[in-house]
């Protein structure tokens, strides 16, 4: 994609010619080599609008992905660049670390952050993640990324006020430069292997740290089974987050009541095939609860227990509910505690995000970052 | 798995009936042909099949006897252009020598099918009308028209006139059925212009007049009871003839439509056959060259709506021979490529068979047998060549012609007869020969003569299998430094005054040995 | 002495694709058992009963499989005991996806397949096809939408595609 017809003469200092001689008297100096090339980076504006003509991007701007930018993204990922990390459906294309490399240069991202994306990548191959659902589906279920252990702080990523956004360049251009893989790599384009109705703001960039610091539960990876030392990557399946407003309750129950209104809904997903949702609670509303004694375990437990829809609102008579979930009349939002994807990360403030899942299709992955 | 008439049975046995009838009917246009006799072939297998899940069925073929010619048949003179337009139930036989048109062409077609095992009630379409058959249905059609012309229309570009009656009259001044126009009616009495200027009324009741096509052919389901029914694919086009007549069958008779059959046409060496240029093929004209068995073969080895070409040429042995390779596969006397296959073939020969029988009939490979007949058309002398080229299944190998079982020679008798017919009818010139009682003068080099008396004395000191001679000629015409060709092209000018023949070693060991050891040697 | 300036090139942000080739099976010439693959979407099941009537006195085998989720290992194995399965029904994203791969799983082990898809997802099921393979993995077409439909206007949209499902299995 070079162009070549730019040329614009210039001054250099080894044979002395002055640009201003040159525009006054039109003297050029007799040097023989004819044009020796300057490489210059290519004017972002152009090469943003054509990639955009190409389809190859989100709608915002991007970096034009050169060479020189994408090999300083290499020397950070410990494989070669042709290495095939996942194939990614629906389009089965490979992503190998030049291409997921590439598009996270035009994401923004600094060649430090390589090795979350591409661990995010790795993630989203796995079956049990079911990217060919989620990809494919019409509903508008986004990929949320979440990084634990030392290297969500490392890269700079943002797990306070506004963990979600706008403003921290790591969790936008780390989410950004997944969902340019999924457009550029796996082929969900909206309309060609994207069918969200409506696609969502969260397919823009939907990437954040957990406060494991203000958590003051065990963090999500050691949960998990991974060392607090280790950092890992989460991502899972998720709507666009919807946000539980509590400032008023004063026991722990009345506040996962709150959360539990909130969830049990009839127009998620969940409520005709329970599976994942994320809990994403202030450090506020996670520390008000432990004060009374509660376990991140039982939080869980209670959450699940209490998120019932009742079966006339979650099976409409349309599609047939798997009668495993009902029990007396109801479904759960979530076919186990464990489902209850528990996270502690935001600001200052009485507020706890709930984000729906796709439900029982697609399981969230997490895998070490090495 | 099923054969597909079978499997058609099959789904019949779900429809709540006391006895099935499985509908054929043929236009008598001309000259009934293979092609146009699918339907009764059909229909007498779904009978068959039906009958041997236990349930009543009878096969019935209706005469479309009472249409309109319009376009006459080989070989009839353009002086029969007169009839166009006029049933064929009036027109007079061509020949002479049966009661009308009708009769010529059909006769010789229902004749055969006794020797296919086709058992059928015949119906004629004129007498049915004539006998009143139709009468409460053409009334019915007549009353309930505005609902006729409804449906009609909506699978028409141009819609029918308000007037127009599903119902034509014979012209009473021109005779034709095919040019009339029903304007009105009141009670048994239609009104009518014809094309040719007439005006004028006719009695429904009368039996000279018909009712439209599809509308007819609804009638004639509810009135025999018609439960399936085979018919060319033209009539299964979507909104062609079997939709518009399914509706009307539901909404005007008040009768469930048949499960359909449709079928595609077999074309005749890549030509559609048609009747009016001549190019078509009878069953009467199968039987001269195959067993009745056969033609089912070739209408039952594939699904009705697959293309069929018939080839009664050189392609004809390849089909014989596929015929009795299935035969060997069902007795279990050859394998198939696969266990699938096997239950395919076994379900398709099966459904072709007439008769049952616990053994495999004597089979002589009807290939081989167009050679013998050219050398010796009397059957023990291509009885004795069979032997001579190891051609006899191993049960005969011993057996004289005379010790054979009277049906054995039944069977191959009627092979041969076949095998002279296909000589005489459909063979190309280069599988004919003759054998030259005199001997033919021919120039022959040294080394060909020599290569013909080294191969005369072979013969004479020893007897050969095809194999062993056919290798005992390639030594010897090496010797000679004779190329392959040139040999065996000497071979035949000397015995067939021509430069070709069938394949030497068998056709040597077919002829009679001291004429041809003499015939070597150049003595006579 | 002249210089030019040459803006750097720019790599590519799109990957190559992993082909496979498959094969697609016949359909056998006449079928005992036929397997009867409902993934739950609405009108699903009344799409493929009427289907069902349509095709005569045979073994059919009913499988459920989740929509939006790959058939389990054990709805696999009883879908590939008939001789031939047709799945339905894909019309939105994910369940398109997973008919398809479903269906080529299906096709992987031999076993014919027909896919119902709605008309508006045809183009993205083919693409699917063609990028795991099997371009010429056999759909029939169904009128969008059928989600929303009562039972008698899907079975309305079933019927029109009769015709092709007996022309497709050369019936009879």
């Amino acid at each position: 994609m070079t162009n070549e017809d730019e040329k614009v003469k210039i001054t250099t200092p080894s044979c002395g010619c002055l640009l201003d001689d040159v525009l006054k008297n039109g003297d050029v100096c007799n040097a023989d080599s004819p044009g020796e090339e300057i490489l210059v980076h290519p004017d972002c504006e152009r090469v943003s609008h054509e990639f955009y003509l190409h389809h190859l991007t989100d709608g915002l701007p991007i970096i034009p992905p050169t060479r020189e930018r994408v090999s300083k993204f290499l020397d950070y990922s410990p494989g070669f660049a042709d290495q095939v990390v996942s194939i990614l459906p629906p389009r089965r294309g490979k992503a190998t670390v030049e291409k997921i490399a590439i598009n996270a240069v035009m994401a923004g991202c600094l060649p430090g952050f390589m090795p979350v994306v591409q661990h995010a990548i790795s993630a989203l191959g796995r079956e049990e993640f079911n990217l060919a659902g989620i990809n494919a589906t019409t509903h508008p279920v986004a990929i949320c990324t979440i990084v634990n252990g030392p290297l969500a702080s490392g890269v700079g990523m943002n797990s306070g006020v506004g963990c979600l956004g706008p403003g921290n360049l790591a969790n936008a251009t780390i989410g950004r430069a997944i969902r340019l893989c999924m457009l550029n790599i796996a082929g969900a384009v909206p309309g060609v292997g994207d069918h969200a109705t409506h696609g969502s703001p969260a397919k823009y960039s939907y990437t954040f740290a957990e406060d494991e610091k203000k958590n003051p539960w065990e963090s999500l990876h050691v949960e998990r089974g991974f060392d607090g030392e280790d950092s890992t990557v989460t991502v899972m399946g998720l709507e666009a987050p919807h946000n539980v407003n509590d400032h008023r309750s004063i026991t722990a129950q009345n506040l996962l009541d709150t959360v539990v209104h909130t969830t049990s809904t009839a127009g998620c997903n969940n409520s005709h095939v329970p599976g994942e949702i994320l809990v994403l609670m202030s450090p506020e509303h996670a520390t008000a609860l432990k004060k009374e004694g509660w376990a991140k375990w039982d939080v869980q437990e209670y959450l699940h227990q209490n998120m019932r829809v009742p079966v006339e609102l979650g099976d409409r008579g349309g599609r047939r509910l798997d009668r495993q979930w009902v029990v007396d009349g109801e479904v759960p939002i979530t076919r186990s505690p464990e489902d209850v994807v528990l996270v502690v990360a935001g600001g200052p403030g009485r507020h706890t995000m709930i984000a729906h899942g796709f439900g029982s299709g697609s399981q969230s992955v997490t895998i070490p970052i090495d | 798995m099923k054969h597909w008439t079978e499997r058609i049975a099959s789904d019949l046995t779900n429809w709540d009936v006391e006895e099935h009838v499985v509908a054929s009917g043929t236009s008598i246009s001309g000259s009934i042909h293979i092609g146009n006799s699918c339907d009764v072939f059909i229909a007498n297998a779904v009978s068959k099949s039906l009958q041997k899940l236990g349930e009543k069925s009878r096969t019935i073929w209706i005469a479309d006897d009472h249409d309109p010619l319009r376009k006459v048949p080989y070989p009839l003179p353009d002086s029969y252009e007169e009839y166009l337009g006029v049933p064929y139930s009036q027109i007079p036989c061509p020949e002479n020598c049966c009661r009308n048109f009708v009769e010529h062409f059909q006769k010789p077609f229902l004749d055969t099918l006794p020797v296919f095992g086709i058992d059928l009630e015949t119906y004629s379409g004129a007498k049915m009308y004539q006998d009143g058959v139709y009468n409460d249905y053409i009334k019915k059609s007549l009353e309930r028209a505005p609902k006729i012309r409804e449906i009609f229309n909506q699978y028409r570009e141009k819609p029918l006139g308000e007037d127009w009656l599903p119902y034509n009259p014979i012209c009473s001044e021109c005779g034709r059925v095919n040019t009339t126009y029903a304007r009105d009616f009141q009670g048994n009495t239609v009104q009518y212009r014809c094309q040719c200027g007439h005006e004028g009324e006719m009695d429904i009741t009368s039996g000279e007049g018909k009712l439209t096509w599809r509308v007819e052919w609804a009638a004639r389901w509810k009135i025999f009871g018609v439960t399936c029914e085979p018919f060319g694919k033209d009539h299964a086009a979507s909104g062609g003839s079997y939709d518009v007549s399914k509706r009307i069958s539901s909404e005007i008779f008040d009768y469930r439509a048949p499960y359909p059959v449709p079928y595609e046409w077999i074309t005749l060496k890549g030509d559609a056959m048609s009747k009016s240029q001549g190019v078509f093929f009878t069953p009467g004209q199968w039987l001269e060259i195959g067993s009745p068995e056969t033609l089912n073969y070739f209408l039952f080895r594939s699904k009705p709506l697959k293309h069929k070409d018939f080839n009664p040429e050189m392609p004809f042995l390849d089909f014989i021979d596929q015929y009795d390779r299935v035969e060997r596969i069902y007795y279990g006397k050859e394998e198939a490529a696969s266990q699938k296959e096997e239950e395919k073939l076994r379900k398709i020969y099966e459904v072709s068979q007439i008769n049952n029988r616990d053994e495999i009939p004597f089979q002589p490979s009807y290939r081989f047998l167009t050679v013998a007949y050219q050398i010796n058309p009397e059957p023990e002398g291509i009885y004795n060549i069979l032997k001579a080229n190891s051609q006899l299944p191993e049960k005969m190998e011993k057996l004289s012609y005379q010790e054979l079982e009277d049906d054995t020679r039944e069977k191959f008798r009627e092979r041969l007869n076949q095998v002279k017919n296909w000589l005489g009818l459909y063979a190309p010139n280069f599988v004919k020969f003759q054998v030259q009682q005199e001997l033919p003068s021919v120039e022959l080099n040294p080394a060909q003569e020599e290569f013909l008396v080294e191969l005369a004395d072979a013969l004479e000191r020893q007897d050969f299998t095809s194999e062993e001679l056919h290798d005992q000629m390639y030594h010897l015409l090496k010797e000679q430094g004779l190329k392959p060709q040139k040999a065996f092209q000497v071979i035949y000018r000397i015995i067939l005054g021509q430069k070709q023949g069938p394949r030497a070693a068998s056709f040597l060991l077919s002829l009679e040995k001291d004429f041809l050891i003499k015939r070597l040697r150049r003595e006579a | 002495m002249s210089y030019k300036l040459v803006e750097r090139g720019v790599l590519n942000p799109l990957a190559d694709v992993e082909v496979k080739k498959l094969d697609l099976n016949p359909f056998p010439d006449d079928f005992e058992r036929a397997a009867l693959v409902d993934n739950t979407k609405p009108g699903a099941n009344v799409i493929l009963s009427t289907l069902k009537d349509a095709l005569g006195n045979r073994l059919f085998i009913k499988v459920k499989k989740p929509a939006g989720a790959p058939a389990t290992p054990e709805q696999v194995q009883q879908a590939a005991s008939a001789e031939l399965a047709i799945l339905a029904l894909a019309d939105c994203g994910s369940c398109t996806s997973w008919v398809v791969l479903d269906a080529i799983r299906l096709e992987e082990m031999g076993v014919p397949t027909i896919c119902i898809v709605s008309d508006h997802f045809t183009p993205f099921a083919r693409e699917l096809a063609i990028n795991h393979g099997l371009d010429e993995l056999r759909f029939l077409e169904i009128e969008h939408p059928i989600a929303g439909l009562s039972n008698d206007d899907v079975e309305e949209k079933t019927l029109k595609i009769i015709p092709a499902l007996k022309y497709l299995l050369q019936i009879p």
